[in-house]
Order: structure tokens, then C-alpha cells, then sequence
């Protein structure tokens, strides 16, 4: 770890602990799940906790869930509750997302007990159990403790978000808790357990170049594909979190969000090596604080985006084209020739006429 | 290697051996793409994929986990954490003590983090304070002062031709040559008047190719990106000329004018880091210094004149009466008509008792003696008698200082009444003799002058011709060496010509002698051999040879800090009198030199 990073990371969060309702959860609604083929009734559960342990300390850089989740006081039966106030809405369903906004299976966020009573209060009907973990609170004791109390046939997926896999951009870029190895621990143990995983990567971390950045996702892809259990790689380009060392990147001009052309690029060159699923699930798109491009082609290039989860065919992405994607390869080629630190993604940006990004540069000409 | 053959202010004119090829400083680094590729003028590129025969940086893998190079020769990009400042500068001094591996290539983001570098420092922060006055003055010269001399600085985000000559003055070697591509992809035409560029001009004024093109047949991403690489070229092409000429500062006064930021950076480079470049700053030059504008006023050369007035000044011993002088075009001031019809009412009734003393702007005072010291010798300014407020503080203090290290009895201004008013107050015991409505040069005038100092000088007698010289050369000497030099420079001596080819003698032995275009005095060996004797301030240190020539730096081991470019210079080795000659370089970096010359000698020892 990067004191110094984790530190700004920090110091980049309002830590304001909330006065929330305990026992109410934090969101719940449902929604419709794809699952080989055949549509599913999700009932998806975002749980109020006391938040990530990990943010609490510092945290990844992108990361602004402890600015909602950050509630004091949570006790195990609050938690319980709140799965259970959550359930008078189970319905027809056959799919439970349970979210915590850090790490299910961490003992400090979510009690020990708390887990498994949640579990073991699981519906019969359920035929897939999906949450999310810290690679490194994936073990055996967990998966023996946990895994056999949801229903007979009942699956369970984690997702783990590896996010990278350089150290150097583990280490100075993300400031991620855990790293590869911690991943492929988590990987064996799953598969021994029974339980499927879905690993995250993001596109675009900060400091990188958007070329890094293309570079960092597909290697991170190369190095997971291969390991057990993977269900899915699933690429999230990054979008600007309040509260976040990001945020702070910004607004000052030293980070922009990657062009949905570096996430079509991604896609195309993983599907092109990996043996699972692959698809993106792009938060912001077209927006300034999402994955954008120019603001004319962002529809399409989104809607192509979605049309590849949905048929897997990389060749959507060949469909579409703009202006634009001259000053994204431009960018891709001199950025990092550049030597800068993150100012420059900014200058092509304004040359492919981004509003936002041009506010931004007068607003500095101006103060300057 | 860096051979180093012109310097001004922290600028260098040269050559610099990037892993075998030739690169001529300053320099632009282009990036070499396959979509850019960088022209065919391009000295030194920077590369993913390098193709061309230019010098290349060599950028393998990312920056974060390059590529090793096996060889671990040339110039590959080492590993290099690059933060931006914005957020946390904590950040970037982080990846300064992460990136401080030994590499042929330092990147450093903190200029207080700099140490001494052989070879090329790249700054990756200036992109950021590239157009932030406050902050761009200090950081160049802080990155130039500690990477010594030398280090090739690069400063990323520098390159807009506007920007070019200020940095180089403020010690940037090698610009970027992807601030004209990145004009280019925004549809900017770049000038060099205008900082913001402009929109593509349907018939350019510009005579380059890419112009010629665009003007028949439109324009396309090539021809501009063509068109801004070479206003860039041709103005870094300038400022080597500027400096080899040692006109730079007039390049970056003139240029500063196009922007608010630049003009603030330059006061803060002339006010906050004066000192360093008064060091940089020669003590002689042959041609006139061309005084232009408001930001002329604070100039080294205009600035040292001031502090020598301070702190190594001393009037005349026999001087009574300070007679204050108006201003003439003519320099020296001895050659003008104006103060040829003034001056005799004075020499004839008081030689070496009433002291001329010209009052004038920026200098603020040049007493008769320097008259002929660079750069009150040859300055060109334009004389109009309307002084600004921070002029008339200089004068009044050069006045004062002159006034203070005297032994004045009383001050004559026979300047016109609104210039007496200036001066009036520092000098104590002031008469005028030039009414309102009169010119100094009217007889009535003239004649109430020369009434006036025949009461002021009273029953002292007129001084020798020889005496007066005698104590004029004293304090030229104490000008140009410090105080007390003379007493032991000009022990025993006599003044040999007619002014101003004035030699200084001793029996038949010639110490030092004055070059009338040089305005200095110019050493002999035995006249060394007395500055060796007196002062410990003008010695270059040298290793056990008998220079001829050129010393280089090789074989310099230390020199005063007191010398600048231009001075007269003694090189000794262990206390023996090797050389006589002149510095080319500051004393401050000589022994730091790697390469270079750093005197050209004259007489050996
Ligand atoms: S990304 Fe996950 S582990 Fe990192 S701070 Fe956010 S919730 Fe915690
Ligand atoms: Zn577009
Ligand atoms: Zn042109």
C-alpha cells in the first residue's frame, strides 16, 4: 500500500457517520435476470451496513459507496431485519441480489452471524444466491460455514472486484486491498464450495493513460480467464463518485472518464480471449461523470454495448463510428508521450469538442 | 555529454550528445507515431515504435510497467509514477522517492526534489504550471538551479511557440513538440503573438509549406499540425540565435508582452530569483543594451548597477561637490554635445573637486568614472524625462548611496527643476542652477553652474590631472573587483594615455589598461598577479596544468562565486598564478561543469 494514496483517498471522503432507520434496508426492487438464457425474477436487496471496512480506512480511489452506507450503530439483528423486511416483497421470485456496498462475507461489516441466519433464511424457490466479497474473505471456514445453508440446488455468486491485476496499478492507482494471488485463493476455494464467481475490472483507474488503461483491463482479463469458477468478467468503466479521490481528479481537470470507445475496444479484444462471459455494465453512460464520448455518437455506441451482452458478438462494435474516434486514437497513441500526469486526457477531450471538459479548462484560464 | 557554447540569463545555447546523435539545444521533443509522424526536422523524438533516425526516447510497454530494456542503454524511459499535482501533492512527492532509482532518464515532480543529474530531467508537473504565473518563475528556476548544470530539462506542456522563449530563459532546454499536435487536433493555427492561437486563416500569412498548401487548397489535420510544428521550430530556431547573440531578454520582453501570465511570470523571475540570474548575468558586453520597456527596469544589468552603487561604491577621495547632470542619448555620457557644453564650467574651475554625477533612468546614476562600464557605457534608452514612480525610487536611492559613501560638502543639480525634485531629498545640502523654463545647456544656466561651483569649491584647490585619474581608476577598480582591491591593484602606479585608452603602470610594467569598447579594465599577467594578491573573489581553481586558450571544465576544480560571465579572472593551482584571462561562465557552476569552457585565458603565469 501507498500511504500516501490511501491517505488522499481519505481525505477525499465525507466519513459522516448517518442516523438511518437500522432495520430498514437500504434499497429494495426488483427486476428481471437473464440466466442461460431463460428470465428470471430478481429480488435485489441493497443492505444497510456500517459500511466497507476497507473504505473506512482509506479504500479504493473510485470508490464512493461508504458516502450511503456508512450507518451507525448496525447490530446483527438489524441486519437480519432488514433482510427480513426485505423478503414481505419476495414474490414470484427466483433470483436474490444481495448487496452490502463492501464486502458480504467481512465479519466486521456484516456480522458473522448475521450471515448466516440471512442465509439460512433464503427461500426454497431461490435457485441463485448472488452477492459480493473481498477476495480475501473468500476461505474455506467462510464457504464451509455458509455455503450449505442456502437451498438444495441453489446457486451462489460472488462477485469479487479484482479490478486490476498490475501490482504497480493495484498499489498507486486503485489502492485495492487485496491482489492476484489473494484472487486465485478465492478462485480454488470457490470451486471446492460450489460457488460460482463474477469478477469486476474497471476500465480506467486513475493516473493511467487511456491506453494503459485499455492495456490494464485486457491483461487483467488474460490473467483471470484461466482461473476456477469464473462466470463472468465484467468490465466497469469507471464513473465519478462523490467524495472520491476521482471526484477530486475531475474537477480539477486530471481525470476524465474513459470513452465508451476504450470499453468497446476492451470487450472486442477480451472476447477475443476469454472463455466466459463477458459484457459491461456502463453506470453514467454519456454522461460527464460515466464513460462518454462526444456526446453525438454515445447512444449508439451504449446501445452496442448492451447489444454485445445481450448476443456476445463483438462484431456490433464494428457497426459504429464517428468523428470522434480519430481523437480517441490520437489520444491513444501520443498520451502517454505526453509524459503528464492527467491533465492531458483533458486537452483531447476538448478537441473532440466535450462541453464539459472545455467548461472546465475556461473556468482554469480564467482563475489562472 | 553537453557542450554548452552560449548562455543567457539560465539559458543555454549548445550541444548535447543524446546516446550518439547530435542535438542542438534548444531543442523540441516531437512524439514519433504512426499516425504523427514527426517531421523530418525533428532532432529528438519520443516513441512507442522507434523508426526515424533522430535521438529517441524510447517508451516500451506503459509507463508503469515499461518493457525492460535488456541493454539498459540509451534512452529508455525508466518506470515512472507520474501524479498529477492538483489533488494531493503529497501524491507526487511519493512517486519522487519511488522514481529515484538510478535511470538515464529522471522524471521528477517536485523541483525541491531535484538533485544534481547528468543526462535528462524530465518535469513532468510542468504541464501544469505552464500558464500559472504565481507558480511557473520558481519552479523553472528552482528544476535549473538544483539539476546543475548539466542537466537537459524537458519540460512536458511547454512548447506553444509563446511560451519558448521565457522558459528557455528561465532554464528549459527541450520543449514539447506535442502541444502542436494537440493545437492541430483543436483546429488552433498557432502564432507566436498569441498565446491562444487562432482559427486556421483562410489565406495565411505564414510562407511555410503547409501554409503555401492550405492557402490553394485548404486545410487538413496535416498541413496544420505541419504549420504548427514549424511556427514552433522557427521560434526556438530564434531563441538559439537570441542567445548565441545575447539578445535573448529582448526576445522575452518582447514576447512577454502578448500575455498577462508571461509578463507576471518575468517580474517574478527578475523579482523573486534576481539574484540567481545577476549571477548568470555577464559583466561587460561590446554592444549596447537595448532598454525597452518597463520590465528593462529590472533586468540584472540594471539591478547590479544599483546594488554595486550600494555596496561597493566609494565618491572620489578629493571629491566637494556632487553635481548632478541630466541625461543625454549619447553615451558615454563624456561624448555628448550636451555635456560637452556643460562640463567645462565645471573642470575648468574645480578639476577632480566637483564630481559629475549623471542622473538618469534605469541605472538612476552613473558617476563620471563608470561612464564608460558596461552598461551605462552603451545603453539605449529613450530619453523623454518622464520617470515612473519605481524609476524615480531608483535614482533617488543611487543618489543617496552615492551621496552617503562621498565625502561631499555640498550637491550642485544643474538638472531641470522637476528632475531636481526627485533628487533633491536624498541629497542634503542641495543648490539649483537650472531655473523653470530653462535648458541645462543655456548659457545662463551654464554660467550660474559654473558660478556656482566656484563657491562650492572655494579656496580647495583644482586637483592634478594625473591625481584625478588615479582616483577615478581606484574606484574603477573597486567597481569592478570590490572594495579595497585598489589599495593593493593600483599600489604604486601611474596612469599611462589619454582617456579613455587608459593604462595602468608600474614603472614600465603594464597592470591593466582600459578597452574603450569593453569599458573594463582588461588584466596583464603582472596585474593578475596583483588581483591574485588582493582578492580571493575573481580566482578560478585549476588542476596542475598551463592553460593556453580555453579552460575547460575538466580541469577546473573551484572557482569564486563572486565572478560572472565576463569578468577578469585569475586561475591559480595551489596559490601559483597560472592565467589571466576572462570568465565565460559563471563562477558559481564551473566546478559543477561537467563539460564546457569556462575562461579564455590570455597571458600564462
Ligand atoms: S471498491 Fe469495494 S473494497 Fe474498494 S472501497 Fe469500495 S466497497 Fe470497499
Ligand atoms: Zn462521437
Ligand atoms: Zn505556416
Amino acid at each position: 500500500m501507498l500511504e500516501q494514496l490511501n491517505t488522499a483517498v481519505r481525505d477525499s471522503r465525507k466519513l459522516d457517520q448517518r442516523d438511518e432507520d437500522p432495520s430498514e434496508p437500504s434499497r429494495v426492487w426488483s427486476e428481471e435476470e437473464v440466466i442461460d438464457g431463460e428470465t428470471h425474477q430478481a429480488l435485489t436487496v441493497i443492505l444497510r451496513t456500517r459500511g466497507c471496512t476497507w473504505a473506512i480506512k482509506g479504500g479504493c480511489s473510485m470508490c464512493g459507496y461508504i458516502n450511503d452506507s456508512f450507518v451507525k450503530n448496525i447490530t446483527a439483528d438489524h441486519l437480519v431485519e432488514q433482510f427480513e423486511t426485505a423478503l414481505e416483497r419476495f414474490d414470484d421470485h427466483t433470483v436474490i441480489k444481495l448487496y452490502t456496498s463492501g464486502s458480504f462475507l467481512d465479519d466486521t461489516e456484516v456480522h458473522a452471524e448475521a450471515q448466516r441466519r440471512i442465509l439460512d433464511q433464503v427461500p426454497d424457490p431461490v435457485v441463485r444466491f448472488q452477492s459480493e466479497a473481498q477476495a480475501h474473505h473468500v476461505t474455506e471456514d467462510k464457504l464451509e460455514d455458509l455455503r450449505h445453508r442456502l437451498p438444495d440446488g441453489c446457486e451462489f455468486a460472488l462477485g469479487i472486484g479484482m479490478e486490476a491485476s498490475s501490482d504497480d496499478v493495484l498499489e498507486y492507482s486503485v489502492n485495492n486491498e487485496f491482489d492476484v494471488a489473494d484472487y486465485e485463493n478465492a478462485a480454488r476455494v470457490a470451486e471446492d464450495y460450489d460457488t460460482l464467481l463474477k469478477c469486476y475490472v474497471l476500465v480506467k483507474p486513475p493516473f493511467l493513460t487511456e491506453r494503459e488503461a485499455i492495456e490494464e483491463a485486457v491483461v487483467t482479463a488474460e490473467r483471470i480467464t484461466g482461473t476456477p469458477a469464473l462466470e463472468a468478467l465484467s468490465f466497469n468503466p469507471i464513473s465519478v463518485h462523490k467524495n472520491t479521490l476521482v471526484e477530486r481528479m475531475w474537477e480539477d481537470g486530471d481525470y476524465s472518464p474513459p470513452w465508451l470507445w476504450s470499453v468497446a475496444e476492451v470487450l472486442t479484444r477480451v472476447d477475443d480471449i476469454a472463455d466466459t462471459q463477458v459484457h459491461s455494465d456502463v453506470v453514467a453512460g454519456g454522461k460527464p461523470r460515466g464513460a462518454h464520448n462526444c456526446g453525438e455518437c454515445d447512444d449508439d455506441v451504449l446501445r452496442a454495448i448492451d447489444a454485445y451482452k445481450k448476443t456476445g458478438d463483438p462484431a456490433v462494435f464494428d457497426r459504429v463510428d464517428c468523428e470522434c474516434k480519430e481523437i480517441w486514437r490520437e489520444q491513444l497513441e501520443l498520451e502517454g508521450l505526453g509524459l503528464a500526469g492527467g491533465s492531458l486526457a483533458e486537452r483531447f477531450r476538448q478537441a473532440a469538442g466535450d462541453v464539459d471538459g472545455s467548461r472546465r479548462a475556461a473556468e482554469q484560464w480564467y482563475e489562472g | 555529454m553537453l557542450d554548452v557554447v552560449a548562455r543567457e540569463g539560465l539559458a543555454r545555447a549548445g550541444r548535447w550528445d543524446a546516446d550518439g546523435e547530435d542535438v542542438r539545444l534548444p531543442a523540441v521533443l516531437h512524439p514519433d507515431t504512426q499516425r504523427s509522424p514527426a517531421p523530418d526536422f525533428a532532432q529528438l523524438t519520443i516513441s512507442t515504435d522507434p523508426l526515424g533516425s533522430a535521438a529517441t526516447i524510447r517508451y516500451e510497454g506503459t509507463r508503469l510497467t515499461p518493457e525492460a530494456d535488456e541493454t539498459g542503454e540509451g534512452l529508455s524511459l525508466p518506470r515512472a509514477l507520474i501524479y498529477p499535482g492538483g489533488v494531493d501533492e503529497s501524491l507526487q512527492k511519493a512517486a519522487d522517492e519511488l522514481n529515484r532509482e538510478e535511470a538515464p532518464i529522471q522524471i521528477v515532480h517536485d523541483p525541491a526534489e531535484v538533485g544534481p543529474v547528468t543526462g535528462l530531467l524530465v518535469l513532468p508537473r510542468a504541464r501544469e504550471v505552464a500558464d500559472d504565473a504565481w507558480r511557473l518563475a520558481g519552479f523553472l528556476t528552482t528544476a535549473r538551479r538544483r539539476a546543475g548544470p548539466n542537466a537537459v530539462i524537458y519540460a512536458p506542456g511547454i512548447g506553444r511557440p509563446d511560451q519558448i522563449a521565457l522558459a528557455a530563459y528561465a532554464g528549459v532546454d527541450v520543449f514539447d513538440g506535442l502541444e502542436a499536435s494537440l493545437a492541430a487536433l483543436s483546429d488552433t493555427y498557432s502564432r507566436v503573438e498569441r498565446p491562444e492561437g487562432s482559427a486556421p486563416p483562410e489565406h495565411p500569412a505564414c510562407a511555410c509549406p503547409a501554409c503555401r498548401d492550405a492557402d490553394r487548397e485548404g486545410w487538413t489535420l496535416d498541413r496544420l499540425r505541419e504549420h504548427n510544428r514549424r511556427e514552433q521550430r522557427a521560434e526556438v530556431r530564434r531563441v538559439r540565435q537570441a542567445i548565441a547573440d545575447g539578445r535573448l531578454r529582448e526576445l522575452v520582453e518582447q514576447r512577454v508582452r502578448a500575455s498577462p501570465a508571461h509578463l507576471a511570470t518575468l517580474r517574478r523571475l527578475d523579482e523573486d530569483h534576481g539574484d540567481l540570474y545577476e549571477r548568470y548575468a555577464p559583466t561587460v558586453r561590446e554592444d549596447e543594451l537595448p532598454v525597452v520597456g518597463r520590465r528593462s527596469l529590472s533586468r540584472p544589468e540594471v539591478t547590479r548597477w544599483l546594488d554595486r552603487l550600494e555596496t561597493r561604491y566609494q565618491a572620489p577621495e578629493s571629491a566637494r561637490t556632487l553635481v548632478a547632470l541630466p541625461c543625454s542619448a549619447t553615451k558615454p555620457y563624456g561624448n555628448s554635445p550636451t555635456h560637452q557644453r556643460i562640463r567645462p564650467a565645471i573642470k575648468h574651475n574645480a578639476r577632480g573637486r566637483a564630481h559629475v554625477v549623471t542622473f538618469t533612468s534605469p541605472l538612476g546614476a552613473v558617476p563620471e568614472e563608470l561612464e564608460l562600464m558596461y552598461p551605462a557605457h552603451r545603453y539605449e534608452v529613450p530619453v523623454t524625462g518622464d520617470w515612473n514612480e519605481r524609476e524615480e525610487q531608483v535614482i533617488r536611492r543611487a543618489f543617496e548611496a552615492i551621496w552617503k559613501n562621498g565625502g561631499y560638502d555640498q550637491a550642485i543639480l544643474h538638472v531641470p527643476p522637476d528632475e531636481a525634485d526627485i533628487v533633491e531629498e536624498a541629497l542634503p545640502r542641495a543648490e539649483r542652477t537650472v531655473e523653470p523654463g530653462e535648458r541645462p545647456t543655456d548659457d545662463e544656466a551654464t554660467d550660474r553652474l559654473g558660478e556656482a561651483v566656484r563657491a562650492s569649491v572655494g579656496d580647495d584647490q583644482a586637483i592634478a590631472r594625473d591625481d584625478m585619474f588615479a582616483e577615478h581608476m581606484d574606484n574603477r577598480i573597486d567597481w569592478q573587483f570590490g572594495p579595497g582591491v585598489a589599495d593593493v591593484l593600483a599600489e604604486d602606479t601611474w596612469i599611462r594615455g589619454k582617456y579613455p585608452w587608459l593604462r595602468l603602470m608600474h614603472g614600465e610594467d603594464q597592470l591593466a589598461m582600459i578597452k574603450p569598447e569593453r569599458g573594463a579594465l582588461t588584466l596583464t599577467e603582472p596585474g593578475g598577479r596583483r588581483l591574485h594578491e588582493a582578492t580571493d573573489a575573481y580566482t578560478i581553481e585549476i588542476d596542475d596544468f598551463r592553460p593556453k586558450g580555453t579552460v575547460f571544465a575538466a580541469g577546473v576544480t573551484g572557482a569564486s562565486e563572486a565572478i560572472r560571465p565576463e569578468d577578469e579572472v585569475v586561475c591559480v593551482h595551489e596559490g601559483e598564478l597560472r592565467a589571466v584571462g576572462r570568465a565565460t561562465a559563471p563562477g558559481e557552476i564551473m566546478a559543477d561543469m561537467d563539460a564546457g569552457g569556462c575562461a579564455e585565458v590570455r597571458h600564462r603565469g
